[in-house]
């Protein structure tokens, strides 16, 4: 091909194109360094904080009292925290335990505040709310305790010291901040309601209870999944199972319907919605080991006994324990039970 | 391990490859040619090994020392040649510039274990299949459907069983003798993006120095090769460089399919420049390669074949003697390799994707005639937020979404630079006043861009949800290798240097 007149305009293009090697060079170099600030392993710090959506927090929250004997009316809830900003020096009107607190107290909920900007949360959340220096004390005879910013003061208090405060054993934690298996060994109910902004692979409570089962389980063991009830929800995020299957390898794992399972997002709500469909928990005694294989949570029973497929499978393919699972797109020790198969005889 | 493995699979290359009085290269091309050689033909002959169930210790043992000896035989046979490496004619800060970038997408993917659904879950759970249980034939892979193809009301899981199996092959054969890293496992999977821009210069070598150098430095920088979406909102994506959905670095296949492809074509033009049978025959084994990393590999090695027959260099009519052999001799082996992966393949399970089936008449026609949207698959109907009816009335038809996908891609200077518009000036317009090779490497870009924009079109999934993934832009990367070689040859005059 010859010189023609479009011949400057392409060189030109093309020398704006190499130009963009430096955009390219930077941001390797950046990704390089922000693996090497985290140790080069991956791990949920480097990603962003966790955020979440007041409004759906507080009608979680709500709704979930409601289905309760007591109900929603003078419950005592404790906030750690009031900003968004864990550096903040003042609070406003946006931000979220403001808001939260408002919403909660609408409901007829007693709030409780723990903050270090006790001025700014008077001032703008009025003397129906308590308000506190001490985080433990801001939770004496609490139901439920909230985290909304993640300040250390709030991580440090020690969960039995806070299970020995609280009147309830809930513990919502907006910011995936406090330390839920120490929650869980308190016998306290953790619950997250933050949105997760890293892989489910590297969340925290995963990690561990992988390593746990790691530690625990010989390498030809074999696991039978079993649900222990009705799966909650469609999210991808719920299918821990995958993820374990890698991890734990070469283990072997075995699910109801692996096809769909491991399938598409579609073929997996369809085993969501054939699983609860077919119930196969139905009329089957749930119970709780007396000591349970990693959580401290007592009597939520996190097992089941098996129907007659089930203990069929069992018995043909030597399976060596039973994986009891609640399905959850958060991950919590207290939704995993793995039970050696003799135990259950 | 990982690094021995390189080191294997450069020798295996190394000892394949012509001397280089028949095909001259720099020791820069020859490196980057020989590690993707050896790299398509690990895969290959290690499927194979596997198809006719000998286990993977076996096959690396066997394919470890088979390179060694062939290049103790090839190395002798290179001294005794008077002929040595030549120079590439690039300037210092040229060379300085491909190293950096080079060297940095080395280190990027190795500085952290691998930490993506895909690569994961698709990939690295069935090269711990391999590495632990030696073969795919085994429940952990087929242990999911019954002999006739019910499903199994309970088995082993495995996401998409049926992928190919070239990257578990290198991530096993990485951890052979050791125990499983998810991050050592990358050292063959870390020198993609370093080795593409080496093979786009052997390619175009004998077109013109200048068009090679023109060809490789487009390639490597153009962000996509290691990221998609660069600084696409602000400076900020620098706090999370290297995490996300938006790297191409990694233990993913798209990279590889794109280098092999690379491969694949710079092969074919020298061994038509050359007219060396040689060159042919690695030619086949770099596409049998590319079928090896992803699914789509095989369609684009029809485009591949189908782009030649068009271009003429796959046509008797247009094209004669040596030549058209050496370019059949390609077509032949690519053939004949990738039979045992076709034969392994249908011992698996297919769970989905199968979209052999999706492309039918029927289907075609009911998306080009604006037939409804898959809404009953969006997260958000799925989820209960909007009912299928409101989102049906949201979307536009499944062409138009398409077409502003395309454009938005070829404008998308965040992952792309400007080598879509480079490309659009160095098509051949005048196509009978080209040379054969360059319709061809046009027709296989531009055929490429067809064949994704039809299985984007028939896909049984949600296609403003692909659209969303970025799923277009990680299949037009296949296509980076034949697009920075038509612009080089495109902008350059032959033999200029």
């Amino acid at each position: 091909m010859g010189i023609s007149l479009l011949t400057p305009v392409r060189n030109g293009l093309f020398r704006i194109h190499l130009l963009g090697a430096v955009g390219v060079i930077l941001y390797l170099v950046m990704a390089f360094l922000n693996a090497a600030g985290q140790g080069f392993t991956a791990n949920r710090d480097l990603y962003a904080r966790a955020t979440f959506e007041p409004a759906d927090a507080v009608e979680y929250l709500v709704e979930t009292w409601k289905q309760t004997p007591v109900g929603v009316q003078g419950r005592v809830l404790t906030l750690w925290g009031l900003a968004e900003n864990p550096e903040a020096t003042a609070l406003s009107e946006q931000d979220p335990g403001i808001i939260m607190a408002r919403l909660w107290q609408e409901e007829g909920i007693q709030i409780r505040v723990a903050t270090p900007h006790q001025e700014d949360a008077r001032r703008l959340l009025g003397d129906a709310v308590s308000i506190f220096n001490n985080p433990l004390q801001a939770a004496q005879g609490a139901h439920a305790v909230a985290l909304i910013t993640e300040r250390l003061m709030y991580s440090a208090v020690a969960m039995t010291d806070l299970a020995a405060a609280l009147q309830g054993r809930m513990v919502l934690d907006g910011r995936e901040f406090l330390n839920s298996l120490a929650a869980d060994a308190a016998g306290l109910f953790y619950l997250s309601f933050a949105k997760p902004a890293g892989p489910p692979w590297l969340d925290g409570d995963f990690q561990t209870y992988v390593e746990h089962l790691q530690e625990k389980l010989p390498a030809d063991a074999r696991l039978l999944l079993l649900p222990v009830s009705r799966l909650a929800t469609t999210s991808g995020r719920a299918r821990w199972f995958l993820h374990l299957n890698y991890q734990l390898a070469p283990r072997h794992l075995y699910l109801w319907r692996p096809d769909l399972a491991s399938g598409t997002s579609g073929q997996y709500r369809d085993w969501v919605l054939s699983y609860n469909k077919k119930k196969p928990w139905k009329r089957l005694q749930r119970w709780g080991p007396n000591l349970r294989d990693f959580s401290g949570m007592p009597g939520i029973g996190p097992a089941r006994l098996l129907h007659e497929a089930e203990r069929n499978f069992v018995q043909n393919k030597s399976i060596t324990h039973i994986l009891f699972f609640s399905h959850n797109s958060d991950f919590r020790a207290t939704d995993w039970e793995c039970i050696p198969v003799e135990d259950l005889r | 391990m990982g690094l021995s493995l390189v080191l294997l699979l450069w020798a295996c290359g190394e000892a394949l490859l012509p001397l280089t009085s028949t095909a001259p290269r720099s020791r820069w091309e020859s490196f980057s040619v020989s590690f993707l050689l050896g790299a398509a033909v690990w895969t290959v002959v290690g499927t194979a090994f596997l198809a006719v169930g000998i286990p993977i210790q076996f096959a690396f043992v066997s394919l470890g020392s088979g390179s060694l000896v062939v290049l103790w035989v090839s190395s002798r046979r290179q001294w005794e040649s008077t002929s040595a490496y030549t120079t590439t004619g690039l300037l210092p800060w040229q060379k300085i510039l491909l190293i950096t970038l080079g060297v940095l997408s080395l280190a990027v993917t190795l500085s952290l274990p691998i930490n993506e659904f895909d690569p994961l879950l698709h990939f690295a759970y069935k090269g711990k299949v391999l590495h632990f249980e030696g073969s795919p034939q085994v429940e952990a892979l087929t242990g999911m459907m019954t002999q006739d193809g019910m499903p199994m009301e309970f088995g082993r899981m495995v996401t998409h069983p049926n992928y190919p199996l070239g990257i578990p092959i290198l991530e096993a054969f990485s951890s052979f003798g050791a125990t499983w890293s998810d991050r050592w496992v990358q050292w063959p999977l870390a020198l993609w993006a370093l080795c593409l821009p080496g093979a786009v210069f052997f390619g175009l070598r004998r077109y013109s120095l200048k068009a090679a150098g023109h060809g490789a430095l487009l390639a490597a920088c153009t962000p996509i090769l290691y990221f998609r979406h660069l600084f696409a909102d602000g400076f900020s994506d620098l706090q999370e460089a290297g995490l996300g959905n938006t790297m191409t670095l990694g233990a993913g296949a798209d990279l590889p399919t794109a280098a092999m492809l690379t491969l694949a074509c710079a092969l074919f033009l020298r061994a038509r420049w050359e007219h060396c049978r040689r060159l042919g025959v690695l030619s086949g084994l770099a596409l049998a390669g590319m079928v090896m990393m992803k699914n789509e590999g095989l369609a684009l090695l029809g485009v591949f074949i189908l782009a030649g027959i068009l271009a003429g260099t796959l046509c008797p009519k247009r094209d004669r003697g040596k030549v058209l052999g050496v370019s059949w001799l390609a077509i032949g082996v690519s053939i004949l390799s990738i039979l045992p992966w076709l034969l392994l393949r249908a011992e698996l399970p297919a769970i989905d994707e199968n979209y052999s089936s999706q492309i039918s008449v029927e289907r075609i026609t009911h998306f080009l005639t604006g037939g409804e949207e898959l809404v009953e698959l969006s997260p958000k109907v799925i989820a209960g937020q909007v009912t299928a009816q409101e989102l049906l009335a949201e979307i536009p038809a499944r062409p138009m979404q398409l077409l502003q996908a395309f454009v938005r891609e070829f404008f998308d200077i965040f992952s792309w630079g400007l080598l879509w518009i480079l490309v659009f000036f160095a098509l051949p317009w005048r196509l009978w006043k080209q040379n054969k090779e360059q319709t061809w490497l046009a027709l296989l870009v531009v055929g490429g861009l067809s064949l994704y924009a039809l299985i984007l079109l028939v896909t049984p999934w949600y296609l403003p949800l692909l659209l969303e993934k970025g799923i277009p832009d990680r299949l037009m990367l296949h296509l980076i290798g034949p697009a920075a070689m038509l612009v080089g040859l495109g902008f350059t005059v032959k033999n200029d240097h």
